[in-house]
């Protein structure tokens, strides 16, 4: 067990700061409060709020050392704040899964080019969730509704690139898309009758390639 | 900036304590230097560099609105 002491104004700001320094909520840290500070007066008598603060050892809990949690929402609210972004955060549950909604000024910058950073930021929270837990943590960010906007524009994109595909008897591909956005358009087309979609290339971008299940249906024949 | 990448290097490692942030100002694009313990590199790497990719790209969306440009580095 590590101890350290943090000062600041307040004892709350000295949480904070502990909390911060040792990247983890306030509920997963052991406070001792040393002395609460006083502003004095005019500068004069001033002292400075103490703290002492350890981490309980993750095996100095009883069971299930993999039970701990960090609250999602109250990392997601720091990182914004050192981001200094201009949003506020809300959590909701969604088909069993943690959604975190943003919405603020900065909601463009926040998701930005093709959802990029928003993709970022929603990886990284992942990660440092899922070191605290243990085990894998998967919540999700939006933005004002992105990733609804998202899905129905990658969902028209496979019609498109359907018709093109029956029309013709080729191939057509779409850009290199991320995992979740592939997923989107092999649902569009699951149980399509005439085309049937498979991802191409490696790494984490991938190209999904929609191509048509015969030949002569492709072209329009019917059975 | 520098406490940004500090906060997320702090909580993807094993070795917190080991993290060390120096920021190198520059007229317009900054340096932000993120120093690790070794056997920590992996993980502030990720598989094929995917969690640097992404700390970098918010790094650049946070710059973006100081009007600024600043580069990650990992030293080894």
């Amino acid at each position: 067990m590590s101890e350290s002491i943090f000062e600041g104004k307040t004892v709350e700001e000295a949480i904070a700061l502990a909390c911060q320094e040792l990247g983890l909520p306030r509920e997963h840290l052991n406070i001792e409060i040393i002395s609460t500070g006083s502003s004095g007066v005019f500068g004069l008598g001033l002292k400075k709020a103490k703290v002492r603060v350890s981490v309980p050892a993750p095996e100095a809990q009883p069971e299930e050392p993999g039970t701990e949690k960090a609250d999602p929402k109250q990392i997601l609210q720091e990182l914004i704040a050192l981001l200094d972004f201009d949003l506020t955060v809300e959590s909701n549950l969604e088909n069993g899964f943690e959604v975190l909604n943003l919405r603020g000024k900065d909601a463009g910058l926040l998701i930005g080019k093709q959802g990029q950073t928003i993709d970022a930021l929603q990886y990284l929270l992942n990660k440092m969730l899922s070191k605290v837990a243990g085990e894998k943590i998967q919540v999700v960010l939006d933005c004002e509704g992105y990733r609804e906007r998202r899905k129905a524009y990658l969902t028209e994109m496979a019609m498109r690139l359907k018709e093109r595909a029956q029309k013709t008897g080729r191939s057509f591909y779409t850009d290199l898309l991320n995992s979740a956005d592939r997923r989107a358009i092999h649902l569009a087309l699951q149980n399509d009758p005439v085309v049937k979609t498979k991802s191409i290339g490696d790494g984490l971008l991938k190209k999904v390639a929609v191509y048509a299940r015969e030949r002569g249906k492709a072209n329009g024949i019917s059975r | 900036m520098k406490e940004l990448i500090r906060y997320i290097a702090r909580a993807l490692v094993d070795n917190p304590d080991a993290v060390e942030v120096n920021e190198i100002e520059g007229e317009q694009t900054s340096v932000i230097e993120l120093k690790v313990a070794k056997e920590d590199l992996g993980k502030v790497i990720g598989k094929q560099g995917r969690t640097a990719r992404s700390m970098r790209t918010i790094l650049s969306a946070a710059s973006t609105k100081l009007r600024k440009r600043s580069v990650l580095e990992i030293i080894e």
